[in-house]
């Protein structure tokens, strides 16, 4: 079966080189964006350290205390995105980029691929850059329309949200941050590829705080050798799809049971 | 330590048979031998009559010149050394036969480090292994090596430097710029191409060009000089912006070196302040008086003044600054001594200490704690 590049990168490249005062708003919109995530790294640092230090003292989830410090830092999460969304929606609403006679032509060319394929496949690699471009020609709908195999960062984008996570940098733990929304298409999980290989796992306050932190939503990791279809099941290797529950334990990821607890301090 | 005093109570007990018994120990083990305290036994026989063995290291606190014991009536020695946890020695024997001494490399130890002296037996003490990240990586993409030449009029002469390109590097796109210092030493003994491809595949370093400069007259240009930090700024850092491309924000120019090098790099960004962001400043050789003249030599005059003056009225440094010095160095007093002044006046400081010496395995070792905090790569953002 023939495979067929939708070429988004180069896509946007042809927009950089034919429309540059729509590409000059958007890199206007992308620096605003990032001179808000100076702050939101900075309120993370003390939101943070606030529930390692409220865990620290009694070590149980039902601690008021440690929930307050779970629901501040949900706040100060909750409060990023909010602002990515309204920069987001400046940004439509003020240039129209889909209504661009340049991004109409290159969107056109892409919808076009994309109709005579079966299937789409997303694959990983520069998540902020992936999920920019899907969103800059506004493949949301196009998406659902059909059949998706993605991994690592390309099943990110499909979550609802993205998380961005590395416990094992060379200069010691990154404290993990929302990147922006990811298009929703499984609902209500937010997907961490690698999570063994990047996440501090065996230490169980880990696990429960950043379970805590995402809940409702639920985070599955994804190791290599499984995956999850349209329906929900897993596939392949028992232990490649798990879920990180409030507990500060690993479960099989089971799409009908939500682990104990996995709605509480936070949304309380 | 326990098999060399084993070796010596079989010898004593079995003398006639010394030279059977040390050759079957000097061909069963690897030296010099470690034990799971980090002490280290060094050991040389060569079948030769010698009057003495002398070891030789640049492990400040310690005597440099430490003698072996004979073991018994032969010409076998041995000397045991107590060694810090992952420390790193590099050291000579020094052989003394007839009222001569002679330096060497330690025959049984295929371990070695080189510097633009020649080359030294390393010790590894436990934990310390080489790093893999600088190791040739078959998997990571080769950035590129020009060669170039320029006129500077600081010092009105042409001046060479070596231009690292990261694999990446496309028209129309700007990079980040490091400026090293000893530039030819640091590719040749530091394997800074080799580490820099990998640490740029793995998405740990951004992708940035490295420009590496060498000195002339090395020890006086760099030495806390003014037309040397005019030259990096006026000249070179001029040259390159107007020939490569290079992002002209402080926070992606940097500028590093080590030793004299590192103190040319601290001058650089005190003489022209806003200009250098990010500084890598290894085993400086920053030394100061609290009180009389220092004794080091009148080369070092310039850098005395210079960071006196430093401690007693520190300018604003607008950048983040690595710093890392070696235990085993005289300067380490020197590099600790700065890190609170730099903790007042600087964006961000960052401060390594390790148990090595002033050698380019020690600054080697380093880069990639330096560069992935200074030049950060989007490895956060790679999920693939």
């Amino acid at each position: 079966m023939p495979v067929v590049n939708l070429r988004l990168y180069g896509a946007f490249r042809e927009i950089e080189r034919v429309a540059p005062d729509l590409v000059a708003a958007h890199a206007r919109k992308q620096a605003a964006l990032k001179a808000i995530k100076v702050l939101y790294r900075d309120a993370i640092v003390s939101a943070i350290a606030g529930v390692q230090k409220a865990w620290a003292q009694r070590r149980e989830r039902a601690c008021p205390w440690f929930q307050q410090a779970i629901r501040h830092l949900q706040q100060v999460d909750e409060l990023f995105l909010a602002e990515a969304d309204r920069l987001h929606d400046q940004f439509a609403e003020t240039e129209r980029p889909l209504s661009h006679p340049a991004v109409e032509s290159v969107r056109g060319a892409i919808l076009d691929r994309l109709s005579g394929c079966s299937a789409l496949l997303i694959a990983g690699g520069h998540v902020g850059v992936l999920r920019n471009r899907m969103s800059f020609f506004g493949l949301d709908e196009a998406l659902r329309q059909k059949p998706i195999i993605a991994w690592s960062g390309g099943a990110m984008v499909l979550a609802e949200r993205i998380l961005l996570y590395h416990d094992h940098t060379t200069h010691g733990v990154g404290l993990a941050e929302y990147l922006d929304r990811g298009f929703g298409l499984v609902p209500g999980v937010v997907f961490l590829p690698h999570a063994e290989q990047r996440l501090e796992l065996s230490r169980p306050e880990n696990v429960a705080i950043l379970a805590a932190r995402l809940a409702p939503l639920r985070p599955v990791a994804l190791e290599n050798g499984g995956g999850i279809d349209a329906h929900g099941q897993c596939f392949g290797r028992a232990d490649a799809i798990r879920e990180l529950t409030v507990d500060g334990h690993l479960a099989p990821y089971d799409p009908a049971h939500r682990t104990a607890g996995g709605d509480d301090a936070a949304r309380s | 330590m326990q098999r060399v005093l084993d070796l010596v109570s079989h010898i004593e007990r079995h003398p006639n048979d010394a030279r059977r018994i040390l050759a079957e120990f000097a061909a069963r083990w690897q030296f010099p031998l470690m034990d799971e305290h980090d002490n280290a036994t060094f050991f040389y026989w060569d079948g030769q009559p010698a009057d003495a063995v002398f070891l030789q290291h640049w492990v400040f606190g310690l005597p440099s010149r430490q003698e072996f014991r004979r073991i018994g009536q032969t010409d076998a020695f041995y000397l045991p050394l107590a060694l810090p946890k992952g420390a790193r020695v590099e050291y000579k024997f020094e052989v003394v036969r007839g009222g001569n001494g002679r330096w060497m490399s330690d025959p049984r130890n295929g371990r070695r480090a080189f510097d633009p002296f020649g080359s030294n037996s390393v010790c590894p003490a436990g934990s310390y292994s080489d790093p893999e990240w600088c190791r040739e990586d078959p998997h990571a993409r080769r950035g590129s090596m020009q060669s170039h030449r320029f006129f500077s009029k600081t010092w009105g002469e042409e001046r060479d430097y070596q231009l690292y390109l990261p694999a990446e590097a496309r028209p129309g796109k700007e990079y980040p710029l490091l400026i090293v210092h000893d530039g030819n030493d640091f590719l040749h003994y530091a394997e800074m191409k080799t580490l820099l491809d990998n640490l740029i595949h793995r998405h740990e370093v951004a992708p940035l060009l490295v420009c590496f400069t060498n000195g002339v007259r090395r020890n006086w240009e760099y030495a806390a000089n003014p037309r040397q930090a005019d030259f990096l700024r006026l000249d070179l850092l001029a040259h390159l912006e107007a020939t490569q491309p290079v992002l002209a924000e402080p926070q992606f120019r940097g500028i590093m070196g080590s030793s004299f090098g590192a103190v040319s790099s601290l001058y650089a960004a005190v003489r022209h302040p806003g200009v250098w962001g990010r500084l890598l400043l290894q085993s400086g050789s920053f030394a100061f008086t609290d009180i009389g003249e220092h004794t080091r030599g009148p080369m070092w005059d310039p850098i005395v003044g210079f960071v006196n003056n430093l401690r007693e009225n520190p300018p604003p440094i607008d950048a983040q600054i690595y710093l890392s010095c070696g235990t085993f160095e005289s300067l380490i007093y020197y590099n600790r001594s700065l890190v609170p002044v730099f903790q007042r006046v600087a964006q961000r400081v960052r401060f390594a200490e390790v148990p090595d010496g002033h050698n380019w395995i020690n600054w080697r070792d380093r880069l990639r704690e330096a560069l992935t905090w200074l030049f950060p790569g989007p490895l956060w953002m790679y999920y693939e």
